[in-house]
């Protein structure tokens, strides 16, 4: 059990409003976790963090060991974190297409430039979009641009993988096909993958382990079975009583 | 190396960099208040040239009059063009535009010469309305447009359709009386109607006294004053709408409300649109073009744009570039920070609304002050370029600030994640996505500077003329089918521009 991220009492402050109080959770290598909440309660404050897009106000974040993150401060910067991250409204360059867009997220690794080539199709191959390589995001369905995002997330080979919300838009076929392939194309690369949701459905899908948030602090933590037989959250609480009512 | 992910957090930067920018506007400015601080200039009333409180009234009352009919028909106008589709509405509002892009004085040029009594302070008022309703009208349309579907249907199911036009007017009444005051307050630093309709305006006498009676002084106390006058009226409106305004021009595109096919507006509008057409540009245009019929001075006119055509097409880009370039680096550092961006949007409302005649003479204050060594610069046709980019930067800014505001902001995150130099990111991502903004910026700058005749009159070097000074100069004296020619050819060039303009901004959607 290889040791990932680990936050310490984090918390994040935005002048008067406390997005999140005393956050302490560690992810574990090849761990498969959902942040659970409902809208507003700071997942997606946490994953910024955990992505250092943004420094905490107190507490540290660590990767491996190391301090990554301490107060006021992002001691290690984005890219060097080892992550893909896929964005609620998938922070696409819409002035490129598919295939550059994969491409360009390659610039920052040091490679050659046909070796970066023949990485991005081998992204959008995994993908399954090989075929919109030449194609503008504008031009693609949901679940195409869902699938753009993920390669150019994918491609620089990343430990782990970061999504906020990206798939709340989708219809439920879609959204359960993509969490399938997802876990799937997890499994084999062996990807840490950090599931930020307020859609209980998608962190079971994808997900064995989650947390729940609710106002910024963290309400319960463990595997997502135990967490629904005797769920502490509302959002759990509620999903729980939903189901056994539906019988499923 | 420096990481996208600063171009979407806050930080001191935006601060510092948005300061220094409205500082370097506010520069050229400066050494007039100098004079009012250090005391070198008595402010008594008789020295103000004894014609100065009378024109200071004149234009008071061109000013206020002027205002007030452009909301009047601007609001209703651009309310009725942003929610229903009639005959024609594409074609007034690209001819609507023209007024904007012509210097003032020829509108008053058409008027004189029509001969219907349209001179004096009337006049005044039916010409800076001709140019004040298009302004009114535009960010009227533009307001309406923002308007949700969602929002109109809601209305429409509660009260109909008058009632969705009584609320839409209501929603954008702040922006179109915010335009409508700040086009008063720039027809009281225009010369140019004053001067060729027949009464004295402030602006002329501040033209008459540097110009004419060769008094520095006395036209900086002038400019000084009917500063002090824009202050105390621009003040208050800064502070009270534009801080309700601002955060709009942050937010991303909305699907707006579709336009509705109504029985009275398709007849309605056409008739309205029709008669603003025609009592705005058609007549003054009439009396533009009626001399050309007696004789057309084709040699003449072509002699004159050629000597001009240079420095104006110099003056225009240089004015365009710069300010585009400022007003991007300024929509970089207000970013998505409300708070920011309405600080920014104060100064920039207050910066339009200052004369042009107090960064002119504030620049002829320094290059008579400054060492030789410095004149390449100050006594250059640079200099003109540059003051004029200075004083459109806010319409520049605003335009790229709502270019940035459309972008996505995890676009620069998802490039900080992926270790994208920041260089790189600008080249390929945000530069061309900036494109359309940066055109039409640059276009609208260079002919409203060009427009202006106020900044090159004073500070152009000898002998480097634009068409519109060569016209503003000669008109006097030279023959009225050649001013009349001239004052078509560059009416004509802005509606080709414009054309071009709406053309290529089509374009740009498609790609």
């Amino acid at each position: 059990m290889t040791l990932g991220f680990e936050l310490s009492k984090v918390t994040k402050r935005f002048d008067d409003f406390t997005a999140l109080t005393e956050v302490s959770f560690s992810i574990i290598q090849s761990e498969h976790l959902a942040i659970i909440g409902p809208s507003g309660c700071g997942k997606s404050t946490l994953l910024r963090l955990l992505a250092g897009l943004d420094a905490p106000s107190d507490g540290v974040i660590l990767l491996g060991g190391e301090i990554i993150s301490e107060p006021g401060r992002v001691v290690t910067p984005p890219h060097r974190r080892q992550i893909g991250m896929v964005f609620q409204d998938l922070g696409l360059w819409p002035n490129l297409t598919a295939f550059e867009n994969v491409l360009l997220g390659l610039s920052g690794k040091k490679m050659s430039r046909q070796g970066a080539k023949a990485r991005a199709l081998e992204a959008l191959a995994v993908c399954k979009i090989e075929a919109l390589a030449k194609r503008r995001p504008a031009l693609a369905s949901g679940g195409q641009q869902q699938r753009i995002a993920l390669a150019r997330a994918i491609a620089a080979e990343p430990s782990f993988l970061f999504f906020d919300e990206p798939f709340s838009g989708l219809d439920l076929l879609t959204k359960l096909k993509l969490l399938d392939e997802l876990a799937e194309l997890a499994e084999k690369k062996n990807l840490t993958m950090v599931l930020v949701t307020h859609d209980p459905i998608e962190a079971i899908t994808l997900c064995r382990a989650a947390i729940s948030i609710d106002k910024g602090r963290v309400v319960e933590a463990g595997c997502i079975n135990d967490l629904l037989a005797d769920p502490k959250s509302e959002t759990l609480k509620v999903f729980r009583d939903h189901t056994v009512r539906l019988g499923t | 190396m420096i990481s996208c992910v600063e171009l979407e957090q806050p930080g001191k930067w935006h601060l510092i960099l948005s300061g220094v920018i409205l500082a370097l506007a506010f520069c050229p400015n400066l050494p007039l208040f100098w004079l009012l601080v250090s005391g070198t200039s008595s402010f008594v009333w008789e020295n103000l040239g004894p014609g100065f409180a009378s024109a200071l009234s004149h234009s008071l009352v061109v000013c206020a009059a002027s205002s007030a009919a452009s909301v009047l028909i601007g609001l209703p106008a651009g309310a009725l063009a942003g929610l229903y589709e009639f005959p024609g509405r594409r074609m007034f509002l690209w001819i609507i535009a023209i007024p904007l892009l012509v210097p003032s004085f020829l509108w008053a040029i058409g008027l004189s010469q029509l001969g219907v009594g349209l001179s004096g302070i009337t006049g005044g008022t039916y010409a800076f309305t001709s140019l004040g309703l298009p302004l009114v009208l535009y960010v009227t349309f533009v307001s309406a447009r923002r308007l949700t579907k969602s929002q109109t249907e809601g209305v429409r199911i509660v009260g109909g359709e008058w009632l969705v036009l009584r609320q839409a007017v209501r929603a954008v009444f702040p922006a179109a009386f915010l335009v409508g005051c700040l086009s008063g307050l720039l027809s009281l630093s225009d010369p140019g109607p004053g001067q060729i309709l027949g009464f004295s305006d402030v602006a002329s006498e501040i033209l008459v006294s540097f110009s004419a009676l060769y008094d520095f002084e006395l036209a900086a106390r002038q400019c000084l004053v009917l500063s002090a006058i824009v202050a105390f009226i621009a003040l208050p409106l800064a502070i009270l709408i534009v801080p309700g305004i601002a955060p709009r021009l942050l937010g991303k595109d909305i699907e707006p409300t579709p336009l509705t096919n109504n029985r009275t507006v398709r007849w309605l509008g056409p008739v309205f649109f029709g008669a603003i057409v025609t009592l705005t540009m058609g007549l003054p245009i009439l009396g533009i073009i009626l001399p050309m019929f007696s004789r057309f001075s084709w040699e003449l006119a072509m002699s004159e744009i050629t000597r001009t055509i240079g420095d104006t097409v110099f003056y225009a880009i240089l004015a365009g570039l710069f300010a585009t370039v400022l007003g991007w680096l300024l929509a970089i550092a207000v970013g998505r920070g409300r708070r920011l961006a309405q600080t920014a949007v104060i100064g920039l409302f207050l910066l339009l609304s200052l004369p042009p005649e107090l960064g002119a003479l504030g620049v002829i204050r320094w290059g008579t002050a400054a060492p030789a060594a410095l004149d390449f610069f100050l006594r250059d046709r640079t200099v003109v370029g540059i003051i004029s980019a200075l004083r459109f930067l806010p319409i520049a800014a605003i335009i790229m600030i709502r270019g940035v505001g459309t972008t996505s902001p995890t676009s620069a995150l998802a490039a900080a994640v992926h270790g994208i130099p920041i260089t790189r990111y600008m080249w390929r991502v945000a530069g061309p996505q900036m494109i359309p903004f940066v055109t039409i910026s640059t276009a609208i700058v260079a002919l409203l500077s060009t427009a202006s005749v106020s900044i090159a009159l004073l500070l152009r070097p000898p002998g480097a003329d634009t068409l519109p000074i060569a016209i503003f100069t000669v008109m006097a004296n030279a023959p009225e089918s050649l001013v009349a020619t001239l004052c078509f050819f560059y009416i004509a060039g802005a509606a080709l521009l414009l054309a071009a303009g709406c053309q290529l901004t089509r374009w740009s959607r498609f790609q």
